[in-house]
């Protein structure tokens, strides 16, 4: 096939050669570095793969990370590096098919990621806030659950045999991953005691609980199904599964009482008790010691809440994983069975990055999300596992004004030619990266300020940024309209592909069409 | 005990119900306690168009194990602080009249400076301003022993009465000239319970809010109180405890 296609490449080729022989062109244009680069960049593209069926299925989702996300982080990679930024890519970037995603929910213009992961899990848009149901149900309200339940990839991939898991830097409940595995009325219900009395009469489970009781729920709703459960669970969020009791606390609780759990049970030992071939860790040295050819199960919760900023990972108590550490470790899991995985990995906090403004965080924890596609791909067969990696939605963060090639992408605008800041018409100079809404300007690179409070006013609008190196950590960025916390914005994200199947990531699509890319790969449902 | 006695008189009860062996030494525990300050902070400016202001405030310090809480009934708002046994710190704010609650993780730096002082957050003043002032007088003994520590500067004068035992402030005085303009800022310690189980009670009730991780108010646009929480007002300024003796935070955010 591919040969087929390369033949009557070459037959256009001659056709247009004997209309414009390639000597027109000026060897300064022929032999230039981008021309060569571009040129073989579409000769890749010919040996295009013709494979639809896949072993495994890797889906990575950066929470949050929009285009400008990936041009930011993908610049701040190669400044990293020593480079000038501009001219290299995000791993994940190289791959060969990608398409443009409309991310509305079906209640809202401007998503939040429940309703974008119920999108992409089970292939049906529904209402923001919501988790695994359609948009027939009413947020917050137990009782328009039942009836209005859907079925999500992971749960089609477990029925099929496939081994699965979920990883995520957020708290495992939170609403991406849960997307996978639970269905709620609400993203808040993570345990027992973020529910109204209501729910938890009308019978509502939170969504650790459905977590931890996966399977006996599935094989409740099917019929003769036998699963044997999740195979791989990992991030954060060890609060939503114990109790509220200080004496259930973990060796790196980070508060008096880790637990919020109002009704006694601890979720962990009863995880344990479900799968005494399973492995419970929380932290680096538990993680360390996994065998991943002997271990069956893994439950790792590496944090109370959600898991360290990449760029803070080195102050965690106990010691957490990195996403790549994660995403290799549950491969080496999954592929010990032979038909094949479907595993989804989160970067859940490049989204809490921007939403405090932060570019710094959510930029780092864009490129640690990077190292771990890379992972993936560097432990998987390309011609049997698709990868697919994309977001849920994006932010109001814009790469602005005219900086010259090179310059720090966390630094203020300097023009071509330039060596001093560029001003606006109010004198002062600006930073090229920007959010349209939010908390506004901090500078906490100075910690002398003691008591600049945590939760202080908003600070939106122009600032004097002459005297503050904005390339600093705890830099923030300038916002235009004050809010308490940056939004999410409602244009399109993007989706990258490779392995078999890929190829039908192309134009212009609803987030649900990524459910549906899963299953024709996998095979998951049968006609 | 009665919470409402001067301090001086509970402090000499206290010491009535401690036997004559243990005289010397103080049987209470700093970190089990709950003390009331009032503030009062005054700004005589010579300037006719500004008027001579005088203010006063209620701020209640809670400490239990390792939380401590300072209480601001006026605007109905609490922060805590938890110390890790790695040292980290980690900061929660309460919403009083709200029963809500904002969660930070330990050394997380968001919209303000990681936290690492704990002796500030425990005694409003930190050991290293302490250590700079100078002992002039000492008086008392056991849980009532106490310090008269000042420092005088060609403009400003602290005064602190101190009671190393509590690791408490009984008084703190700060006057500050700037030419004929004085600020005057007083902390009196008006009340001192270590009732077990009020302290528990409160913490208690604390820990029933309605709890949102920080990183977690962005995605929860459905929810008023996170959109307008900013709105809210918090800490007011000058009630947050002293830093250094340079002046910078030790009694509001007027140095930055
Ligand atoms: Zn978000």
């Amino acid at each position: 096939m591919n040969k087929t296609w390369k033949a009557s490449y070459g037959v256009l080729a001659l056709v247009i050669s004997s209309a414009l022989n390639a000597e027109v062109l000026p060897s300064y244009q022929t032999e230039n570095a981008w021309f060569t680069d571009a040129q073989s960049a579409i000769d890749t593209k010919l040996d295009t793969n013709n494979q639809f069926k896949a072993k495994n299925v890797i889906i990575f989702v950066g929470d949050g990370m929009g285009v400008s996300t990936l041009t930011a982080s993908r610049i701040l990679q190669g400044q990293m590096a020593g480079q000038p930024g501009e001219e290299g890519y995000l791993s994940f970037e190289t791959f060969p098919h990608t398409a443009l995603v409309k991310t509305y929910n079906v209640d809202a213009q401007t998503p939040d990621s429940a309703g974008t992961m119920t999108a992409m899990m089970s292939g049906l848009k529904s209402d923001a806030g919501v988790l695994g149901v359609d948009e027939d149900i009413v947020r917050g309200d137990c009782s328009t659950v039942t009836g209005n339940e859907v079925v999500t990839a992971l749960e089609l991939a477990e029925i099929k045999g496939l081994s699965t898991g979920v990883v995520s830097t957020a708290r495992i409940t939170h609403a991406t991953p849960a997307a996978t595995y639970a269905k709620s009325a609400d993203r808040n219900w993570e345990d027992i005691s973020d529910m109204p009395e209501d729910a938890v009469t009308g019978g509502c489970k939170d969504i650790a609980e459905q977590l931890v009781n996966f399977e006996a729920n599935l094989e409740a709703r099917f019929q003769g199904v036998d699963i044997d459960g999740i195979e791989v669970v990992m991030g954060g969020g060890r609060r939503h599964f114990l109790p509220k009791d200080a004496t259930f606390n973990s060796a790196d609780a980070v508060s008096e009482i880790e637990g919020d759990r109002t009704d006694s049970r601890d979720l962990t030992a009863e995880w344990q008790a479900k799968y005494s071939e399973g492995v419970y860790v929380m932290d680096q040295a538990g993680f360390d010691a996994i065998d991943t050819e002997n271990t069956k199960q893994v439950m790792g919760l590496f944090n109370e809440s959600h898991m360290q900023y990449e760029a803070d990972r080195d102050n965690d108590v106990a010691g957490e994983p990195s996403i790549a550490e994660m995403t290799g470790k549950a491969i080496d899991i999954l592929d010990n069975n032979d038909n094949g995985f479907f595993l989804m990995v989160e970067s859940g906090r490049i989204d809490h990055g921007h939403h405090a403004g932060s570019a710094y965080n959510a930029l780092t924890d864009a490129i640690a999300l990077s190292d771990a596609v890379k992972e993936a791909v560097a432990k998987t067969d390309p011609s049997e596992t698709l990868i697919l990696v994309t977001a849920d939605h994006g932010h109001v963060f814009t790469i602005a004004g005219y900086p010259k090639r090179g310059n720090p992408i966390l630094g203020k605008v300097v023009a071509i030619g330039e060596t001093e800041p560029t001003v606006a018409s109010d004198g002062l100079p600006y930073t090229t990266l920007g959010y349209t809404n939010g908390n506004g300007f901090h500078d906490l690179g100075d910690e002398t300020n003691a008591d600049a409070g945590y939760g202080e006013d908003v600070n939106a609008g122009r600032q004097d940024l002459t005297n503050v190196d904005t390339t600093t950590s705890g830099f923030h960025q300038e916002a235009l309209i004050p809010m308490s916390s940056e939004t999410h914005s409602g244009e399109d994200i993007t989706l990258h592909a490779q392995g078999p199947g890929a190829q039908l990531v192309q134009g212009v699509v609803e987030q649900s069409v990524v459910f549906h890319l899963i299953e024709q790969s996998l095979d998951l449902i049968q006609e | 005990m009665k919470l409402s006695l001067p301090l001086s008189f509970m402090l000499s009860s206290l010491l009535i119900t401690l036997s004559s062996a243990a005289e010397a030494q103080c049987e209470l525990s700093p970190s089990n306690l709950q003390a009331s300050y009032q503030l009062t902070s005054s700004d005589n400016s010579p300037n006719l168009s500004s008027k001579n202001s005088s203010h006063t405030s209620q701020l209640n310090l809670w400490r239990q194990g390792n939380t401590v809480a300072h209480q601001y009934p006026q605007t109905d708002i609490t922060e805590s602080w938890f110390l890790l046994n790695n040292k980290q710190i980690k900061p929660t704010r309460f919403f009083d009249h709200y029963q809500r609650g904002i969660e930070y993780q330990p050394g997380e730096v968001v919209h303000g400076k990681s936290e690492h002082d704990w002796s500030y957050r425990y005694q409003f003043i930190s050991d290293k301003l302490i250590s700079q002032l100078t002992l002039s007088a000492e008086t008392g003994k056991g849980c009532e022993r106490q310090q008269v520590l000042t420092q005088t500067s060609t403009n400003s004068k602290i005064e602190l009465v101190w009671l190393p035992e509590l690791q408490l402030i009984s008084r703190f005085s700060w006057t500050k000239n700037q030419g004929k303009h004085q600020t005057h800022e007083q902390w009196q310690l008006t009340e001192l319970s270590h009732d077990a189980n009020k302290i528990t009670a409160f913490f208690k009730q604390l820990n029933h809010y309605n709890m949102t991780d920080y990183a977690d108010i962005g995605d929860d646009h459905s929810d008023e109180f996170l959109t307008k929480m900013v709105t809210l007002g918090f800490v007011e300024h000058g009630a947050s405890g002293f830093y250094d003796t340079e002046g910078k935070a030790i009694s509001d955010g007027h140095s930055h």
